[in-house]
């Protein structure tokens, strides 16, 4: 047993993009061993803004060997046959035995696939990955023609065995050629080391100031943070994103912390917190006495000769010029706002362009406030608060701030809209509405925001697919994508039972409608496997009309998920296998369907009494059930037909002699299948 | 350590001259940034093996603010390098730049974070970071892929220093007018606001309300049909029987056209649909002028 260290040692990796791509090493690159029949005890990867590691502990000396039957042509085949079998396993027709099978006897040879060293597969391994590793976005560098995130500086490849000397695994990608060493932080410790084994490597590491563990310099950072606030008798204040990020920034973080100058104390927090985080990184910290946000944490790469002096000086001076500018525009818009009120400012939106084909953000304004009466309709929302919340939450486009500083938008309408007194309801939904902003951001709380949040993203999707501009492969420029994903997160999450049709209504030609309700359709499927349901189960429920009310899809989701880890669902699988496997080759064989009402007259037998009797109570249940969104009432009712469906097999044939009656009893059989479908489509489910 | 922002720029030349570049002259033409200058454009194309320092003056006639603004100017200064292809220790060699100048790597924390350069206006692309020092953006570093929409082979490095930033960074200055131009022991020390602000007031002023939009346009569409017309040229000169490709004459119509593109754009009178439409206009300029070098002698030639 060994332990394989491989290190992809490179110039900066995007902080978003290391932790996918240590998962992707480590599921990659264990799906090959195992393909490879190379046994090991474990598995981990790393990543740090300069490497990418994975390490394999106890790994086999070689991969298993096993052997394979294989059968060849039936004794008393012509003897050409014969030799020609010999010939391509590779031995001599006598070594061929012979076997009594179900068929018949045959030829046989069990052919033995030798175990290949662990050196040569993982050689082969690492290349391959290497060269297959699905950057988001990748590059080539000098003279090499090989791609990777950034220029890679060397690659280190070495299996250790107790006892031994370390080896190294040659690699080549394209002319760059692993070696046994490796270096330690860039500026506090560039020399060359070479590591003796796996465990040593990561305490080397260490000693040379690299923390390889992400979830250990995340950890850190924290606790760090946190108690230089806490000994100011400060808050620091949590923001998970930005930790994410800046982890990923430093090899071996120095937490500081430095004053905000008093001039900026007045500066809404939200300003403030929003311009240290978007562009210098920075937590922020509040101060227990005041509540105001009085100090900013910076994260350095570096344990400085001064112990942090210089560098928290020039973060405290690239922060003050900042503020300035925010402090500058924010007075400007007070004036502004003084002079005439904010909602004044709308005038300005005429001269904003949202979209050269679609209009200024007057006009947006405009058709919004429309697609909000509907929607505040929908949802028995007061529609007039809504309509003054729209007419309000765009703005703050036209102010100095969010001109100077875009991602302050709705923060900073939010913040003139308090300043004026209106209502609660009305400047959260000029902040809220634009909630969820990315994948980790929650969905707006409050129905206000959630109607207008509904119908920015129904006029966004709407008008951009009038014009014909949609996303495509990688580009999606006014990020459609998000606009349905939010879209799709607000009626799940808040549990919004409204149809796609009544969002989008009279607003579309319906072939360019039915369109967009695809795409929607679409991502909703993506972002349920996402959240981790099973693609069958998806497949089994998504249809053209479920997926026209995606929170009613979501329900019935969730229900048959869970559904089938019961007994119950084997005895509705059962129930509905045999009709439909008889229905399936019949229609098949005749090219026709069996659509008509079974004609109880035809019976003859009390099973099919029996079958019709149940059929018609259950078709009743369940459409009972499926009007109360009672999914799993309806699953349980359909399992319900088991017993009288078993019975109708056993006892009754199908392929009776008189036609008429055969016939009837497929209708019977598609009667069956006909209730199953309407809750759902059955035959795409897998039996766990 | 430095003393004023010229002696920034001699240690920069210093430096990257002992490190075996050309020390070339700005290009003397109005440019929106160093990789307009043709000794990065078209020098990034080809096979040739080039390495380059210099310093840009360039224009952003909308970034103009009368000079008020402490940290924006419509006409600064870039300096650039282009390492040709770019080498292993690239960063190396730029953080050992950056000790020349003062910012010393054991006090300082230098960061590279994710920033990828794109000029839709040069149909060039390249991946890279932002140079952050103390949370200070003082350079941008790419490795270019595509110029004129033509796959780079090798791949160049091109480190550009914002030098006012650096400059206010080293010396320890929060508005830029307040650098120390020369030396401040000097007879006569001046400062960039003494040399630079009214310039600055004028050209904003120029710049958004008087420059003549219909002249502007009509240039435009000259400097556009100059540019294609070069190109369209016969290849053999009628004096010396051989033939010569007139990039580089081309390729200034092209930087003209982008510059007086930028100035109607500061001047307020291209709508979004225009701009899109100029932008690609001057694109293919580009793309014409990339395509054509890789036909001239210097393009084919393989060191």
């Amino acid at each position: 047993m060994s332990d394989l260290l491989l290190e992809f040692y490179s110039e900066e990796i995007p902080a978003r993009m290391q932790e996918p791509a240590a998962e992707h090493l480590k599921t990659s690159f264990s799906s090959e061993l195992s393909e490879e029949r190379l046994s090991f005890e474990s598995v981990a990867t790393y990543s740090t803004p300069r490497r990418l590691v994975i390490i394999i502990w106890g790994l086999a000396q070689s991969s298993n060997s096993f052997s394979e039957e294989r059968r060849g042509p039936r004794v008393g085949a012509p003897p050409e046959a014969i030799s020609g079998f010999a010939n391509s396993v590779g031995v001599a027709e006598s070594e061929l035995y012979t076997k009594k099978v179900k068929k018949g006897e045959f030829h046989f040879y069990d052919l033995k696939h030798p175990g290949y060293s662990s050196e040569k597969l993982i050689k082969k391994i690492a290349v391959k990955v290497a060269h297959s590793f699905p950057w988001q976005k990748s590059m080539k560098w000098g003279e090499y023609s090989f791609r990777w995130v950034r220029p890679l500086k060397s690659i280190m490849c070495m299996l250790y065995h107790e006892g031994k000397d370390p080896r190294s695994i040659d690699l080549e990608l394209n002319g760059i050629i692993s070696s046994s060493y490796t270096y330690g932080h860039q500026i506090m410790s560039p020399e060359k080391f070479y590591p003796l084994g796996a465990k040593e490597y990561m305490k080397c590491l260490r000693d040379r100031r690299v923390i390889l563990d992400y979830t250990e310099r995340k950890n850190l950072i924290w606790a760090s943070a946190k108690r230089l606030a806490e000994e100011q008798e400060a808050e620091l204040i949590r923001d998970d994103s930005l930790l994410d990020e800046v982890a990923g920034l430093v090899e071996w973080p120095v937490i500081l912390m430095g004053d905000i100058d008093e001039e900026f104390l007045t500066l809404p927090r939200e300003i403030l917190q929003v311009s240290m985080r978007e562009h210098q990184k920075f937590f922020s910290v509040i101060s227990a006495d005041t509540g105001l946000l009085c100090k900013f944490v910076v994260v350095a790469n570096l344990e400085a000769r001064d112990g942090g002096k210089s560098v928290l000086e020039g973060n405290s001076r690239v922060l003050r010029s900042r503020l300035r500018d925010a402090k500058f525009f924010f007075n400007k818009d007070l004036i502004d706002i003084k002079n005439k009120k904010f909602e004044y400012l709308n005038q300005r939106l005429e001269f904003v362009t949202f979209h050269h084909r679609i209009g200024s953000q007057a006009h947006r304004v405009q058709e919004i406030r429309k697609i909000s009466g509907r929607v505040a309709k929908l949802l028995s929302v007061n529609a007039k608060v809504c309509d003054q919340a729209v007419n309000l939450c765009k703005t703050d486009l036209t102010t100095n701030v969010v001109r100077e500083f875009p991602e302050l938008q709705g923060v900073v309408g939010r913040i003139y809209c308090k300043m004026e007194g209106e209502d609660e309801a009305i400047y959260n939904a000029v902040s809220d509405h634009y909630k969820p902003l990315t994948q980790n951001d929650q969905v707006p709380e409050e129905m206000v925001s959630i109607v207008v949040g509904i119908a920015d993203r129904v006029f966004t999707l709407t008008s951009f697919w009038a014009i014909n501009e949609k996303p495509s492969g990688s580009k999606d420029p006014f990020a459609l994508r998000r606009s349905a994903i939010g879209l799709i997160r607000i009626l799940l999450e808040k549990r919004l039972s409204i149809k796609l049709t009544d969002l989008i209504e009279n607003d579309l030609k319906p072939e360019i409608a039915q369109d967009l309700c695809q795409f929607i359709a679409e991502r909703l499927r993506i972002h349920l496997i996402e959240k981790g349901y099973s693609h069958d189960t998806l497949q089994a429920c998504l249809n053209l009309s479920t997926f026209e009310n995606p929170y009613a899809a979501f329900v019935q989701i969730e229900q048959l998920e869970k559904f089938r880890k019961t007994e119950l669902f084997h005895k509705l699988i059962d129930a509905y296998r045999r009709p439909n496997n008889i229905l399936h080759s019949e229609e098949n064989k005749a090219k026709r369907k069996f659509e008509s009402e079974p004609s109880t007259e035809l019976f003859n037998s009390s099973e099919e009494n029996n079958l019709m009797d149940k059929l018609v109570a259950v078709e009743h249940s369940v459409k009972a059930s499926l009007a109360e969104r009672d999914y799993v009432g309806s699953f349980g009712a359909l399992a319900d037909l088991n017993e009288v469906v078993e019975a109708f097999f056993e006892n009754v044939t199908i392929n009776s002699l008189t036609p008429e009656e055969k016939e009837n009893r497929l209708y019977l059989c598609n009667k069956v299948r006909k209730i199953m479908h309407s809750v759902a489509n059955f035959s795409e489910l897998r039996v766990l | 350590m430095p003393r004023s922002f010229q002696e920034i720029i001699l240690k920069l030349h210093e430096y990257w001259s002992a490190c075996g570049c050309v020390i070339l002259q700005p290009y003397d033409l109005e440019v929106g940034a160093g990789t307009f200058h043709p000794a990065t454009t078209l020098r990034a194309l080809g096979t040739d093996h080039w390495n380059a320092a210099y310093v840009q003056p360039s224009r952003r006639p909308t970034d103009g603010r009368y000079g008020e603004n402490p940290n924006r100017l419509q006409h600064f200064y870039q300096y650039q390098v282009i390492l040709k292809p770019s080498p292993s220790n690239i960063q190396e060699l730029y953080i050992n730049s950056l000790d020349k100048i003062g910012i010393d790597r054991t006090l300082h924390d230098i960061r590279f974070v994710e920033d990828d350069w794109e000029s839709p206006t040069l149909g060039a692309w390249g991946l890279g970071w932002e140079v952050w020092c103390d949370g200070m953006e003082v350079s941008q570093f790419t490795y270019f892929q595509q110029v004129g929409g033509i796959d780079c082979n090798p791949v160049s490095g091109e480190i550009t220093y914002g030098l006012e930033r650096i400059a206010m960074f080293v010396l320890g200055i929060d508005s830029v007018m307040d650098l120390p131009f020369n030396d401040p022991a000097s007879l006569k020390p001046l400062s960039y606001g003494d040399i630079f602000r009214q310039a600055e007031r004028q050209y904003s002023r120029w710049n958004f309300d008087v420059a003549n939009p219909d002249m502007l346009s009509e240039h435009f569409h000259d400097y556009e049909k100059e540019c294609k017309r070069i190109l369209a040229e016969k290849k053999m000169d009628k004096h010396l029987c051989e033939s010569i490709i007139m990039v580089q004459p081309a390729y200034d119509y092209c930087i003209k056209a982008s510059h007086v593109f930028n100035l109607l754009d500061a001047r307020g009178v291209i709508s979004p649909t225009e701009r899109q439409n100029f932008i690609a206009r001057v694109r293919d300029l580009a793309k014409m002028c990339a395509e054509a070098f890789l036909e001239s002698e210097q393009g084919q030639r393989r060191t």
